[in-house]
């Protein structure tokens, strides 16, 4: 009964869109990893000392349509055809393109006990675009079929990179409980995110008279896109520097509860942080409302100069603005995970994550569930199966390989991806190893 | 481990279904059809008011153009300036007065002159004398006269012969009440005053020149000559061939500053148009009528009196229909037609009698529906863009004229082969008119006017089209209607084309 109730509310939670933070739901249940502990700072190692080797990961993510809602065999031949209408049919009212990269360049721990420390340095950096489905509708389908509608039309992006230097400590009592704290201080490299994006689009059934409201604003740090009074010669410009006045602070919380002897239970947040953007910070704005109902063709025959009149007054409607001097917050996307981790043997471990995502004052949810399997001591491989993002069909593996003193690991979400690239939607990848005494 | 060692050949079942699947996407995007791209755009093209005064301006600087104080608009065609000769009578002869004693007294040529300001002239004199001694000669003209004194002087002379001289006349009046005019002199001893005998004494009046004249001239008839005025109505109203002019005009403008009666008549008034010269009947310019002209108290002032030539004095109207391109006039005058009055006439130097013609056609008309037909070299190039088009068009017409439209395919013969319309498409509807012709409302129309794929095609095939428009003012030209320069017209025009890869 509470299993069949955790799964309807889990598909509830999950139609709500895409994850926006990094997710590793497979890299979860490789506790061993280093990276694995960041997830849930909680999670302790029975190796006195390790140290993390470079570790990149890499995830790309798309939830508006599939290549197979795209491109459709047509019937009777064996050909295909780009079917735009069908990839609108599977498109929600805003999509996200988003991709993250992060290399988790070193990492420490030792072991003293019933306390372990850790030190980790990371780069993580996140581009997310979104764009709304109207305005591939009214590209494909033109603003005719719409007349009256208020079409949305505003792409939106949030993009940007730092550094993070972590310092976690994991104290067990009783050998039952685990808590873990991991704050961090992260330095920002770069941001380029629209805060505010308004594009709408009316056209009048009547007399096909086109409105635009128009209300953007874009913070950038680092980043210059140049004056905003010479539109057509904007330059933008971004000089990265390793370190930056860009400051900001985050805390990962962690929990890890032995309940029975072949039963765990963890749960987490990580990611409680903010980043002051302080350096190069410029906010450009753009707001307005244009109204195009048609040329007045008698002051055209009458000023030679009506055209240049006219686009003068059409840009007069948009007010530009940028500001240089005001600087800005970015709330990085906390991530909420509880786990049920099953042991009925020594080498074989069944478990269910949850994963909940929020930012920007929304919610993203995902369920993975996962069998793992030590093969010998030197081997494991374990099978997950993941709802996320709107797609299930994510099968995911981790494998982890110890050679001695040397580990080396693998996880992805979705390893059907190469081998079912028509219907996924997302793909990520991450590989590492590290040095266990 | 062993378990490890013996799945190590595992990982080419992916590896050869990655492939697999490479192969396949490889070959089916060689087998990718692109879609048909038919986008309906809806796009507002024009929207735009203007007035009759705009549409006018828009059409260039137009000095045949008039308005009146309410904005009636009228075409107006104004004549050169046709000056009259100045009248003979005003030839002042040169008078010889021979002396038969020291004063004489004789008849002033001109008939029946009363007063004369003179401009110019002099008073020449030539005499005998015998006197070896200095003597004055002294000279009266009694008619010349200057703030109401005569012309009196004393001239110094000396020495026997023949001696001449002269006095200027310039700026005094000569007093001809009587219409004769008397001169005396006298030699004298300047120191004794004693009288002196002097000889063959005569008086010439000579270059006289008049300022202002007054008194009877006479009968006398003066001739405008033939002249050809020259405006182009047809140019204005061409095609228009069902139109009718409710109220033209034609204005005789004399403007008189001869102080003296005048009559005046036509003698040709005729116009001329392409099928021949039509003569136009005004009883009083065939007759005769009396103009304007100035009392004593309006001495320099030009006295106007206007002719108007209308429907209700002649048939102009019906003689403008036929769109004449010139107007043909020859006009004479007589002086004191009824002989002399008991008021005098006067005539300055600058007198004149001027006339100017004007043509005017108030836009106070009517036309019934004539077609309008243009060709044009069709180039209508990258058509095969869009699969077909309508064009919505909203107009609030304040004119009271209705237009339709229809294009016509033609072939290189010059032949109709098609129409883009399937019957003419109307775009102004005529706003409704009160009992004075003046629009009372404007009336808005919304016209679709769709253009399928197979017009479209033919549009673009076409290598010359005609236009062929129907226009005729409201109630299908049955009431008179005014055009004002306030008018308006509004336009709102949007298309709907639906595009086409």
């Amino acid at each position: 009964m509470y299993i069949r109730s955790f799964f309807i509310c889990s598909l509830l939670l999950l139609s709500c869109g895409l994850s926006h933070a990094q997710q590793e739901l497979s890299l979860y249940f490789l506790q061993e990893a280093m990276p694995a502990r960041m997830q849930n700072p909680a999670f302790m190692t029975e190796k006195k000392i390790q140290i993390g080797l470079p570790s990149p990961f890499v995830s790309a993510q798309h939830d508006g349509f599939a290549w197979k809602n795209l491109i459709r065999p047509m019937a009777g031949t064996d050909s295909f055809l780009v079917d735009p209408d069908y990839a609108l049919m599977n498109m929600k009212d805003r999509n996200r393109l988003q991709a993250h990269a992060a290399m988790d360049l070193l990492g420490f721990s030792i072991r003293l006990g019933g306390l372990q420390l850790s030190l980790n340095t990371a780069t993580r950096s996140q581009v997310s675009f979104t764009y709304p489905k109207d305005l591939l509708e009214i590209t494909w389908h033109g603003n005719a079929p719409f007349m009256g509608e208020n079409l949305d039309l505003a792409p939106g992006i949030q993009a940007y990179a730092y550094h993070e230097i972590g310092l976690g400590a994991a104290f067990r009592i009783k050998d039952k409980l685990s808590l873990g704290i991991r704050p961090k201080y992260l330095i920002g490299l770069a941001s380029f995110s629209t805060q505010r994006q308004q594009l709408s689009l009316q056209t009048n059934p009547e007399t096909y008279a086109l409105g635009l409201d128009l209300d953007y604003s874009l913070r950038t740090s680092m980043v210059q896109l140049g004056s905003l009074e010479d539109l057509e010669n904007l330059q933008p410009s971004f000089e990265p520097q390793p370190f930056t006045s860009n400051r900001g602070w985050a805390i990962d919380l962690g929990m890890d509860w032995k309940v029975l002897e072949k039963l765990r239970v963890s749960a987490s947040v990580r990611d409680l942080g903010f980043l002051n953007w302080n350096e190069q910070t410029t906010t450009y704005r753009a707001s307005g409302q244009l109204s195009f109902e048609g040329f007045d063709a008698a002051r055209m025959l009458s000023d030679s100069q009506a055209i240049e009149s006219f686009k003068d007054s059409m840009l007069q409607q948009i007010q530009l603005d940028e500001e240089s001097s005001a600087g800005f917050r970015t709330v990085l996307p906390g991530t909420a995970s509880v786990s049920l981790i099953f042991s009925p043997i020594k080498s074989f471990r069944v478990g269910g994550l949850y994963q909940a995502t929020w930012y920007d004052g929304k919610t993203a949810s995902a369920l993975a569930l996962n069998a793992s399997k030590d093969l010998g001591k030197v081997f494991t491989a374990g099978l997950t199966y993941a709802i996320q993002n709107r797609s299930y069909t994510n099968l995911g593996l981790n494998l982890w390989l110890k050679l001695g003193p040397f580990a080396g690991f693998i996880a992805s979400d979705n390893v059907l991806a190469p081998l079912l690239p028509r219907s996924s939607r997302q793909v990520n990848l991450r590989i590492g190893s590290q040095i266990l005494f | 481990m062993r378990l490890l060692y013996r799945l190590r050949t595992l990982w080419v079942i992916p590896l050869l279904w990655c492939m697999t699947i490479a192969c396949s996407l490889v070959d089916e995007s060689e087998r990718i059809k692109g879609p048909q791209w038919t986008p309906e755009i809806a796009l507002p093209l024009v929207k735009t008011e203007i007035t009759f005064s705009q549409v006018l301006d828009e059409i260039g600087e137009q000095d045949w153009l008039d308005e009146d104080g309410e904005g009636l608009l009228s075409i107006v065609y104004e004549s050169e300036s046709l000056r009259f000769p100045a009248l003979d009578v005003l030839d002042l002869p040169k008078i010889t007065v021979p002396m038969l004693d020291t004063m004489q007294t004789v008849g002033f040529p001109l008939n029946e002159i009363g007063r004369m300001h003179l401009k110019n002239g002099t008073l020449a004199f030539e005499y005998q004398s015998a006197l070896s001694t200095d003597y004055n000669l002294r000279i009266r003209f009694e008619q010349a006269q200057q703030a109401g004194q005569s012309l009196e002087v004393v001239l110094p002379q000396s020495g026997p012969g023949t001696q001449t001289g002269s006095l200027d006349l310039s700026g005094y009046f000569l007093e001809l009440e009587e219409s004769e005019i008397s001169l005396s002199y006298r030699a004298e001893d300047p120191v004794t005053g004693q009288y002196l005998p002097l000889t063959a004494f005569f008086f010439t009046l000579d270059s006289l020149e008049y300022r202002f004249i007054e008194g009877f001239f006479g009968q006398q008839d003066l001739s405008s000559g033939s002249e050809n005025f020259s405006f182009d109505l047809t140019s204005a109203f061409s095609q228009l061939d069902r139109l009718r002019l409710s109220n033209p005009q034609l204005q005789l403008r004399f403007q008189n500053s001869f102080g003296v009666p005048i009559e005046l008549r036509a003698d040709t008034l005729d116009f001329e148009t392409s099928a021949g010269t039509i003569g136009l009947d005004h009883e009083g310019l065939t007759q005769g009528t009396m103009i304007n002209y100035p009392n004593l108290s309006q001495v320099g002032e030009r006295v106007p009196t206007v002719i108007n030539i209308n429907k209700e004095n002649s048939e102009i109207v019906e003689i403008l229909a036929s769109l004449p391109e010139a107007l043909k006039y020859n006009f004479s005058a007589t002086t004191f037609p009824e002989g002399k009055g008991s008021e005098n006439g006067f005539v300055l130097d600058t007198s004149s009698l001027e006339v100017e013609i004007g043509v005017e056609v108030p836009l106070d008309l009517q036309l019934e529906p004539v077609a309008l037909r243009t060709q044009m070299d069709a180039n209508f190039q990258g058509l095969d863009l869009f699969e077909a088009a309508t064009f919505k068009l909203v107009t609030e017409n304040g004119f009271p004229l209705s237009l339709s439209v229809q294009a016509y395919f033609l072939d290189e013969n010059g032949q109709t082969v098609d129409s883009l319309f399937a019957t003419p498409s109307l775009w102004l509807q005529a706003a409704p008119v009160d009992g004075n012709g003046k629009v009372s409302a404007a009336n808005v129309l919304e016209t679709e006017v769709p253009i399928p794929a197979d017009r479209l095609e033919a549009l673009e095939a076409a290598e010359r089209i005609e236009i062929k428009t129907l226009v005729h003012t409201s109630e299908n030209g049955q009431v008179p209607v005014k055009f004002y320069s306030h008018y308006q017209l509004g336009i709102q025009l949007g298309v709907l084309v639906e595009g086409r890869n």
